[in-house]
């Protein structure tokens, strides 16, 4: 069977029918498939709406794609390549090789490999080589799905250093940080700028230096147990806070939002949200940071964070 | 199944065995249509099923032929091997007036075979068809390794590619400095 004889119409047919982890293969056949995958496929590929590198549980990323439609699809895996004397008689992989972006990868192909993994396809890396492999990988995926698509690098944990790739957003969302050892100083300044993040905790300090990048993330939504003012109300220099208290010093809150409406800070800040559990003295605080009145009809604007 | 017979390369073919009718059977009598493939074995197959090919239905409605012609007259598809029009034809019966199944488990399994119907069924524009073969072709690949792949539909590599590029440059600027060659032998 000739593939290459068939018409066009119907290898994009027979293409269209491949999913995009067997695409993602096929691609390095040969340059000309590469280039007949993008051109039949191109319509397909615009209904992408993101790829995620989803990197939970101090696991090495698993690279899926969200579809216009919220379908989901596993493209590959990329974790650190077994040691053979771990290998076990029931799966002893065969590993091919391929050329990833100029980088040599080696691939194997599972039936069930990790939990939460629905795929075959797996990159694996040799230690210290993961940032080069892995960045192989996005550029490859880069130009072969298009810079059209939303890229986002998404992790729960502090321990795997996120790569810095081209058109990557990262977004974190960490509801378990230990109370004393975990430090997450060293992890925000290693990593690129944030697209969100997502905390929970209850420790009773703050989590990172008033300098960190954490408060340059666009979006930030935190629960701050054990504090009652957290110091994201003072450094933070992105677009939407969202801020939930067990208690909060009104005074602090209110001279907040008096230096934002002046212009003072916070110019890039969009939308505050602020929950306190022990509540808010609406009038006491509309009073003094000078506003009139709730309009109660009015709606107010909505903002789309990026889905965690 | 539907009727065929052993034809001839002659004008007239031999009088085909009737096919089964179906369970329900219509109430205005149905018309048929006769076709061959490459060996010359005529199929007669009822309008109904015909209609599934959107280029047989055309020559059908374009020539607007009576019983008795088409019978004289059937349409020859020489580029399809009889086996294949044969697999066509079932097709073609056993769906007749029925709405298509997501999936269908009777192509064939031999790749070759495969291929052939899919040549055939994109000639004919049987649609559904076509989507069910595209379908087992790209279940082939499934799980597979780009190697494995390679093997399985024959895809050159980028150097084999490329001296094909080459090879077919080099004959064409042969084929274009004999024509050059010819019209100035006219010329003289």
């Amino acid at each position: 069977m000739k593939l290459h004889e068939y018409p066009f119409l119907v290898q994009s047919e027979i293409l269209h029918n491949i999913d995009y982890q067997d695409l993602f293969l096929l691609s390095f056949v040969s340059n000309k498939m590469k280039n007949l995958i993008k051109s039949s496929q191109n319509n397909r590929f615009k209904n992408i709406r993101s790829i995620s590198y989803n990197c939970y549980g101090n696991r090495r990323p698993i690279v899926d794609i969200l579809l216009e439609n919220g379908q989901k699809e596993d493209l590959l895996a990329v974790t650190k390549r077994q040691l053979q004397k771990f290998e076990t008689f029931r799966h002893k992989p065969d590993y091919f090789q391929l050329n990833v972006f100029g980088k040599l990868i080696d691939f194997t192909l599972y039936k069930d490999y990790i939990y939460g993994y629905k795929g075959h396809t797996v990159a694996t890396f040799n230690p210290h080589e993961s940032a080069s492999v892995i960045e192989s990988i996005h550029n490859y995926i880069l130009n072969f799905l298009g810079d059209s698509v939303e890229y986002y690098w998404r992790t729960s944990d502090h321990v795997m250093n996120i790569p810095k790739l081209q058109n990557v957003s990262a977004c974190m969302k960490m509801w378990y940080i230990l109370s004393v050892t975990d430090d997450l100083n060293d992890f925000f300044s290693a990593a690129p700028d944030f697209k969100s993040i997502s905390i929970k905790t209850t420790r009773p300090r703050e989590l990172v230096r008033p300098d960190s990048k954490f408060y340059h993330a666009e979006s930030i939504d935190t629960f701050q147990t054990h504090i009652t003012f957290p110091d994201i109300f003072h450094h933070f220099q992105g677009k939407r806070a969202f801020i939930t208290c067990m208690d909060c010093e009104m005074f602090h809150l209110i001279d907040f939002v008096n230096r934002w409406k002046s212009g003072e800070a916070f110019q890039k800040l969009e939308l505050l949200s602020v929950e306190v559990y022990d509540g808010i003295p609406q009038e006491e605080v509309l009073n003094d940071i000078g506003a009139k009145h709730i309009v109660a009809s009015k709606t107010p604007p909505t903002h789309a964070v990026p889905k965690m | 199944m539907s009727s065929t017979e052993q034809g001839t390369s002659s004008a007239a073919p031999a009088e085909p065995t009737t096919a089964p009718e179906s369970a329900a059977a219509p109430e205005v009598p149905e018309s048929f249509y006769y076709v061959h493939g490459k060996d010359k074995v005529v199929h007669k197959v009822s309008a109904g099923a015909l209609q599934h090919s959107a280029l047989i239905h055309g020559m059908i409605s374009n020539l607007g032929y009576t019983e008795e012609q088409a019978k004289a007259n059937p349409f020859p598809f020489e580029n399809i091997d009889g086996d294949i029009l044969q697999m066509v034809v079932d097709w073609c019966n056993q769906h007749k007036g029925k709405p298509t199944p997501p999936e269908d488990t009777n192509l064939p399994k031999q790749k070759e075979k495969l291929f052939d119907l899919v040549l055939a069924v994109n000639y004919l524009e049987i649609k559904e068809l076509l989507t069910y073969c595209c379908k087992q072709v790209a279940m082939m690949v499934k799980g597979k390794s780009p190697e494995e792949i390679r093997e399985i539909w024959m895809i050159p590599t980028d150097a084999e590619d490329e001296a094909a590029e080459k090879e077919a440059k080099k004959r064409a600027g042969k084929e274009a400095a004999g024509e050059t060659a010819a019209a100035a032998g006219d010329a003289k």
